[in-house]
């Protein structure tokens, strides 16, 4: 299964306007959707998982399982993996569906990219 | 009331461990936190977690960041700016450190109705 057939059913869920895997230092992968620069999203996904994933260490909170962004109208998603982030634009109401379908597809993303889970 | 009178009230929510206001540098301005607190790391998150944010904001050209989470093993993280001057730059934001994210909207409402009072109590 190739990663955008993974990716596919989250990106045809209900309010998902774009979802991406990028590699942990800003360089995209795959992207399905439109409107976005895909080269901005993955630098400043990866930018905002570093600056938590540093905090982490100074908090003693654990890693960071994911960032929520919340604007207006979207939220915008970030889900680390080992080496690779998924990065999921949703509608504001179906964030919290969205979260969920994103956690259910780590996996096998993880595999897909071959990060270890 | 002082701001960290009113930081105090915030958390006597169920589910906040600790609550601090800061300044966009990541300087704290206030703050109030249970035990196992640490609001001056807490604090530190606030910069490069909030400029990052506003870069993607850009991107989808929706308007300013209303919140940022961030969910860690152990606990999530609540990043609310106090003001639009706030999300676009300037001003303050206030921390959570949170039980767990079922606690969230139950920090939003309280906060969304102290608002006022908070930013009254802030430093000029």
């Amino acid at each position: 299964m190739s990663v955008r057939e993974v990716l596919r059913p989250l990106s045809e869920t209900a309010g998902v306007m774009a979802v991406q895997v990028s590699t942990r230092d800003g360089l995209a992968v795959e992207m399905i959707g439109h409107g976005l620069r895909a080269d901005v999203l993955a630098a400043e996904t990866a930018a905002v998982l570093e600056s938590s994933r540093s905090a982490a260490d100074r908090l003693m909170l654990g890693e960071p399982a994911y960032v929520s962004v919340a604007l207006p109208q979207y939220r915008l998603l970030c889900f680390p993996l080992e080496s690779h982030v998924l990065a999921v634009v949703v509608g504001e109401d179906d964030a919290p569906a969205a979260v969920e379908l994103a956690l259910g597809v780590l996996p096998r993303l993880a595999a897909e990219m071959g990060d270890p889970t | 009331m002082s701001l960290d009178s009113e930081l105090r009230v915030l958390l006597d929510v169920r589910g906040v461990t600790s609550v601090c206001v800061v300044g966009s540098d990541g300087v704290l301005i206030g703050g109030a936190e249970g035990a196992d607190g640490d609001l001056m790391r807490v604090a530190e998150l606030v910069p490069s977690a909030l400029g990052s944010s506003r870069v993607l904001a850009g991107l989808l050209g929706d308007g300013e960041v209303t919140q940022a989470l961030v969910e860690f093993d152990r606990a999530p993280v609540l990043l609310v700016p106090l003001s639009a001057e706030t999300a676009a730059g300037g001003g303050h934001v206030a921390v959570f450190t949170l039980s767990a994210v079922a606690d969230l909207g139950r920090v939003r409402f309280r906060l969304k109705t102290m608002l006022p009072r908070l930013i009254a109590a802030l430093p000029v």
